[in-house]
């Protein structure tokens, strides 16, 4: 069974489309990159994965389930903004995540929260914008969840950031769980991505193994994505 | 899961409201003490600056401990299901209704906090000044009250009074949340616009509470409250007619409260449902 899929999904602001039509299967064990465009409808589908929003039509199911309580157990989600409580500590994260998912592993997030070398009764709002990153990813990458969403998870912070952000993304998510990393950092995140979709204006346009886009277009995901998503317009 | 909301609904709003509340409770014997002293004409200038810095404290804690209640009720609602944080909070494994249910339980908390603290902290304050103040004078009335109605009445009575007091609650806050609620649907303006729907809210509450407690002829709450308060008392002996009254009052205040309580919850619970708009 895929662990996530999408039917002709719609979704519009007012007169905007951010999702018309899009359809995918996630099988599980995978690590995708969802690679679009800004604009494109990839926020707007990690929100409806995570019952944020409701789609206008279609369907989106995890792990053969409507997004609710059941999918929200297994689902761990990092979204592109600061979401964490800022009069919180490490160590009340912890508690906090503790408590409300089964699959939290506590001893890897102190591991890891230790290799950053924070005071863990820091509160967050005295902790710069890359340390609350790297500790929201933290949070999220020590749960056991099937399913990983991570929207935008290595944009706005400096290229060492971004190494320690990935390699803790490859470290730390179980292997039969998947992966769906939205960017438009491709050449960053290229080398950790089994398979790519592609989307623009709220559409699928391409769903495709890395291996299968170098082989049959001879270039690295990167340069494909430019190709694909040329601006037109001249200078 | 639900005990969870609430130890971590606590954890946040706690913080706050128990040094408040603790504060207070250190001032009133401070406060009752430095007034009874310059009263006495003990000590001189710097008596009197600290009569003044203690009593001036202790009042505005006094009402800070009611002001912060509303405050933070409004406030957590809004940053934590409204803000950033509600991307953490609508992505816990818990429902909907759960999460609103628990805002409302741990605002009565302390509200109901603020009430007492300040009630006892009155008392402390009092007690310090007339040292020879006795409150046996209100413990007797308690325990006569209870002697007239019986413990079980009494009980009853104290308990149908505490729901009445939540349900209440739980309409005040409920206007805020559903003002909120309503307003965050939309893209720009929401504050402006929350306070617009809380304004229009009140206006349309206040027809529906006239309609439901002085509408026409037989068709309002005090003529249905006076038939039950006849019924009731037909048949009871005497002694007893006096029991009906606050039984009465406080069934009908529940049943009030709850219907508002009702009314605010649907424009609550529908947006954060259906037309979340966290961005």
């Amino acid at each position: 069974m895929a662990i996530f899929e999408c039917a002709e999904i719609k979704k519009h602001y007012g007169s905007n489309f951010a999702l018309n039509g899009f359809s995918v299967k996630v099988e599980p064990g995978r690590i995708v990159g969802l690679l679009g465009p800004n604009g494109s409808g990839k926020t707007t589908l990690m929100k409806l994965a995570n019952g944020l929003l409701t789609c206008d039509s279609g369907e989106i199911l995890i792990n053969g389930e409507k997004p609710g309580k059941n999918s929200k157990m297994i689902i761990s989600y990092l979204p592109d903004k600061n979401y964490l409580p800022n009069w919180m500590n490490c160590d009340k994260l912890m508690d906090f995540f503790a408590d409300f998912y089964a699959d939290f592993d506590r001893q890897r997030a102190e591991v890891m929260l230790s290799g950053l070398g924070l005071d863990r009764k820091q509160p967050i709002r005295q902790m710069s914008k890359g340390t609350r990153e790297k500790v929201q990813l933290i949070m999220v990458m020590s749960r056991r969840a099937k399913l990983y969403l991570l929207d935008e998870p290595i944009g706005g912070v400096d290229p060492a950031t971004r190494d320690y952000i990935l390699e803790t993304i490859i470290r730390n998510y179980d292997t039969d769980a998947s992966v769906i990393i939205s960017t438009h950092l491709i050449s960053d995140v290229e080398k950790i991505l089994d398979d790519v979709i592609f989307i623009d204006k709220g559409k699928n346009v391409l769903f495709s193994s890395v291996d299968d886009i170098r082989s049959q277009h001879n270039r690295s995901v990167d340069e494909y994505f430019r190709e694909v998503f040329r601006c037109s317009g001249s200078y | 899961m639900f005990g969870k909301l609430l130890k971590h609904e606590f954890r946040a709003t706690g913080r706050i409201m128990l040094p408040l509340l603790g504060g207070v409770l250190v001032l009133s014997p401070l406060a009752g003490f430095f007034s009874k002293a310059v009263n006495k004409g003990m000590g001189g200038s710097l008596i009197r600056f600290f009569s003044f810095l203690f009593m001036f404290a202790f009042v505005v804690g006094m009402v800070a401990i009611f002001v912060t209640a509303v405050i933070i009720m409004v406030r957590r609602f809004y940053s934590n299901m409204l803000g950033d944080e509600g991307y953490l909070t609508f992505t816990l494994p818990v429902g909907v209704n759960s999460l609103i249910l628990s805002k409302l339980i741990v605002s009565f908390v302390w509200f109901m906090g603020a009430s007492l603290i300040a009630a006892a902290a009155g008392a402390i304050a009092v007690k310090t000044y007339y040292s020879g103040s006795d409150f046996s004078v209100a413990w007797n009335f308690i325990r006569d009250c209870f002697r007239l109605v019986g413990v079980g009445n009494g009980i009853a009575l104290i308990i149908e009074f505490l729901v009445m007091l939540f349900l209440m609650s739980c309409a005040i806050c409920l206007h805020f949340y559903a003002a909120m609620a309503l307003g965050n649907c939309f893209a720009n303006k929401k504050i402006f616009l929350s306070v617009c729907f809380f304004v229009l809210l009140s206006f349309v509450m206040s027809w529906i509470q006239f309609a439901l407690l002085s509408g026409p002829g037989q068709n309002n709450l005090i003529y249905s409250v006076n038939r039950i308060y006849d019924i009731w008392l037909n048949g009871m002996v005497n002694e007893e007619a006096y029991i009906a009254i606050p039984h009465t009052l406080f069934l009908s205040g529940c049943v009030y409260f709850l219907i508002i309580s009702a009314i605010y919850y649907v424009p609550t619970l529908l947006p954060l449902k259906k037309k979340l708009n966290l961005s």
